[in-house]
């Protein structure tokens, strides 16, 4: 390890540290160099085909055939016109208020477990938070199996458990959305779980023991002391997951396939880009989730920034 | 009694909420390599048999023989290793760039990379393909690497930079009054301070290639160039029954990550606290 204790007795001597070593380039120069790299790669990848796709979505370009021919905002228009986007857009919506809204509340329960002191903490936490680093691919594939109708596990403790349940296929449209909910919640609620504990560690125990002491209960204690010390986080966390929720294409187009009943709007680009080759109609739907996207990034980064103005 | 009973009532919640997390976060997992290993006969009986007393691995030997696995493997991990490292040096030097020197538009860009760390690959997969067919990146390692390196910068910065800001720059300035450089010093001094954020990221950045299945499915053609993900979705649709042969490439392509998790929990947990990934 490092001795800093020499080093902070010649900074104690102040600016002439900085006369002694003439840098031949100015700070900024530095500075501009190092960001430069990732600038051009951010740039390239996300800056530039964001220009394309705004090109693309005013025109009537076909993904395959070198067709492309200027219809100004028509393809906005016939989105808004179309009862299928509409449709679209509220299967996002409601995909992404439930997935989050109860990834929130089992998040802060297993949270709430695992911040208890018990034997073996350390191998449950990782079994806590180990679905979220499996890729969505194998999530979809042992999920369809765990839910397959005939051989399925889940499917058959399901028809053994629930009376009357004999014939339900958890795969079929009628159920597909609320099984990729329930996946959906497996997946990403370890990612709640981890900010939440990392949050529950900061809270002093003093503040709980004195509650204690004074006869609150665990719910009055949950209630009136944690919840609020955590309403920053889950403010921030509802915000972030709304958002990658709702932009989500993994895990819904794997396990739940493109049907009407979740084809969210991720879902709906990529079917009618490659689906039906309507590449200028599919790039006004992803312009439409690019303005939504920059939206709640700007209302995300303002409360981000409120939160930190209220710590200091 | 009713201390006996204060004191046990929340022990009994406890044991039976650990008990729940745990069964529902094990199982699937136990059933990808239960089923993987059944022999066929027991693969398809009613009710479905919960453990199995003469594992088979042919479903291994299948995978590995037979579907090309080994090719798609090979180019998962040449393309997860190139995005990682690309991704680190970029996004180190610039989290460095970032916390030791002013310069303007510095606040643009930190708010510029914010937005970029919000962004979902679907919006800018399609003209991706466009400008990656025109520079000829389509099917070559080099374009995946980009792609996903590009998307890792993001939030390997926003989570790099308080791991930087927090190296006092006392050290620093020590190593240049021993003649170090600028360079040195970031190499000798700096570098070794931030190696839990960097391994943190490593890892997210790795995942983040290792299981991205759009990018892949859009961006590669080529048969022989796809990775693990797409090759796995397309083995489930040309071989709808073969269960086994499907959970044993889930554990396969699994294996890697629950591993790196094991061994390096405590740094990715420390390099969560940032807002980490998606």
């Amino acid at each position: 390890m490092l001795t800093d204790t020499p080093a902070r007795a010649e900074t104690g001597t102040g600016p002439p540290l900085k006369a002694a070593r003439k840098p031949r380039m100015p700070q900024w120069f530095w500075g501009v160099l190092l960001v430069i790299p990732s600038a051009v790669l951010v740039l390239g990848v996300i800056a530039v085909p964001i220009v394309y796709l705004a090109r693309l979505s005013l025109t009537d370009a076909h993904a395959y055939l070198p067709r492309i021919n200027d219809i100004g905002l028509g393809n906005f228009a016939n989105l808004a016109a179309s009862p299928q986007f509409w449709q679209s857009l509220r299967t996002t919506l409601l995909y992404a208020v439930l997935t989050v809204v109860i990834q929130l509340v089992l998040g802060v329960i297993v949270a709430l477990l695992m911040h208890q002191n018990f034997r073996g903490r350390g191998v449950v936490r990782l079994i806590a938070i180990a679905p979220y680093m499996i890729p969505a691919i194998i999530v979809a594939l042992v999920w369809r199996w765990l839910l397959e109708p005939n051989n399925g596990a889940y499917s058959w403790i399901v028809r053994t458990v629930v009376p009357g349940a004999d014939a339900v296929n958890l795969l079929s449209p009628t159920w597909i959305f609320a099984s990729l909910v329930m996946v959906s919640v497996w997946m990403y609620t370890p990612f709640v779980v981890i900010s939440v504990l990392a949050r529950l560690q900061t809270v002093d125990p003093s503040v709980i023991e004195a509650s204690t002491v004074d006869g609150a209960g665990p719910w009055r204690r949950f209630w009136h002391i944690i919840l609020p010390e955590l309403s920053a986080v889950l403010l921030t966390l509802a915000l972030l997951r709304f958002m990658f929720m709702f932009t989500k294409f993994d895990i819904v187009y794997l396990f739940a396939g493109t049907g009407q009943e979740v084809r969210t709007l991720p879902l709906l680009t990529f079917q009618t880009i490659f689906g039906e080759s309507r590449l200028g109609a599919g790039a006004s739907l992803a312009m439409v989730m690019f303005v939504l996207l920059v939206v709640f990034t700007t209302v995300y980064l303002k409360t981000l920034h409120r939160r930190s103005e209220d710590t200091e | 009694m009713s201390t006996l009973k204060r004191l046990t009532q929340p022990r009994y919640v406890l044991a039976i909420g650990i008990g729940i997390v745990v069964a529902v976060n094990l199982f699937p997992f136990y059933w990808m390599v239960l089923t993987s290993v059944k022999p066929g006969t027991e693969l398809f009986s009613n009710p479905p048999r919960f453990f199995t007393t003469m594992p088979d691995f042919g479903a291994y030997v299948r995978l590995i023989e037979s579907t090309g696995f080994l090719t798609f493997a090979k180019n998962s991990v040449i393309i997860s290793i190139g995005s990682t490292l690309l991704s680190i040096a970029v996004s180190a030097m610039a989290a460095y760039g970032l916390t030791r020197f002013k310069f303007p538009g510095s606040k643009a860009f930190t708010t510029g990379i914010l937005y970029a760390y919000t962004f979902a690959p679907i919006v800018v997969v399609v003209p991706l393909y466009g400008l990656f067919r025109d520079l000829g990146l389509i099917n070559t390692y080099g374009g995946m690497i980009l792609a996903y390196a590009s998307f890792g910068v993001p939030f390997s910065m926003w989570l790099l930079r308080p791991f930087f800001n927090s190296i006092p720059k006392e050290l620093e300035e020590a190593a240049f009054l021993d003649g170090a450089n600028r360079i040195k010093s970031a190499w000798y001094v700096v570098l070794p301070q931030a190696t839990p954020g960097i391994i943190a990221v490593s890892v997210f950045t790795f995942l983040l290639a290792w299981e991205d299945y759009l990018f892949a499915r859009v961006l590669i053609t080529d048969t022989n160039m796809k990775t693990l993900p797409v090759a796995l979705h397309d083995l489930q649709n040309a071989s709808l029954q073969d269960w086994p042969l499907l959970m044993a490439a889930a554990a396969l392509v699994s294996l890697p990550v629950l591993l790196a998790f094991l061994y390096l929990q405590k740094y990715l947990i420390a390099g969560w606290g940032a807002g980490a990934i998606k």
